[in-house]
């Protein structure tokens, strides 16, 4: 795989996120927005822990391991 | 709970947008770096469920297949950057991370922090006042 094609599919799926929270935003009672999801998930003990968890995972992974060249 | 009120709200941004300035240039793999960010953490799922935020509208029934589309795209999210994460070398296989090496704009990492802090705040107010660890009972 070539960085080109790696980095087209990092920003198809940044389009395809930004598009169904489009469309959870335009057609709020018929499709869930990320919020939604996350605050149905997070009814649960496992739920809170994994979505909170990746949260914090992501900060790590950005801030952490990358930095100003 | 406390309810938060529009001069505490904006105190806590403020205190969140100089705190994304100056963490934001740390050095990678640094220690303060991993301070910064796990101290950030803590403080967001501290102070978050202590604040009662305004309500908003909440979706009344989530239809298990609205979900399917937000489930495969997370599986693919993670999926492919794990994928990358085992392959070499890194330039045909970037990670998040070295996606964010090439934004090397100090304006934009600050506000990507800020950003990040933001997310965290609004999921912790999505657990509804449960404490965001198990709630361990004593016989």
């Amino acid at each position: 795989m070539t960085a080109t094609v790696a980095v087209g599919i990092w920003i198809a799926l940044a389009v395809v996120a930004v598009s169904l929270q489009a469309a959870g935003l335009m057609a709020r009672h018929r499709f869930p927005v990320f919020g939604d999801v996350a605050e149905h998930v997070m009814q649960w003990w496992l739920g809170r822990f994994l979505i909170l968890s990746g949260w914090v995972w992501l900060g790590w992974h950005l801030f952490v391991r990358s930095h100003l060249g | 709970m406390v309810s938060i009120r529009r001069p505490a709200g904006t105190a806590l941004l403020v205190a969140a947008a100089g705190y994304s300035w100056w963490a934001a240039q740390l050095p990678a793999f640094s220690l303060v770096a991993h301070v910064a960010v796990f101290g950030a953490a803590i403080a967001v799922l501290v102070l978050g469920t202590r604040f009662e935020r305004p309500s908003t509208e909440r979706h009344p029934h989530i239809a298990a297949a609205t979900v399917l589309p937000w489930a495969a795209l997370v599986i693919a999210v993670v999926g492919f950057e794990l994928f990358n994460f085992v392959q070499h070398p890194r330039g045909d296989h970037p990670t998040m991370s070295s996606l964010i090496n090439e934004v090397d704009v100090l304006p934009v990492r600050r506000a990507m922090y800020l950003a990040w802090l933001a997310l965290g705040w609004h999921l912790v107010g999505k657990t509804r006042g449960h404490s965001p660890w198990p709630e361990w009972r004593w016989r």
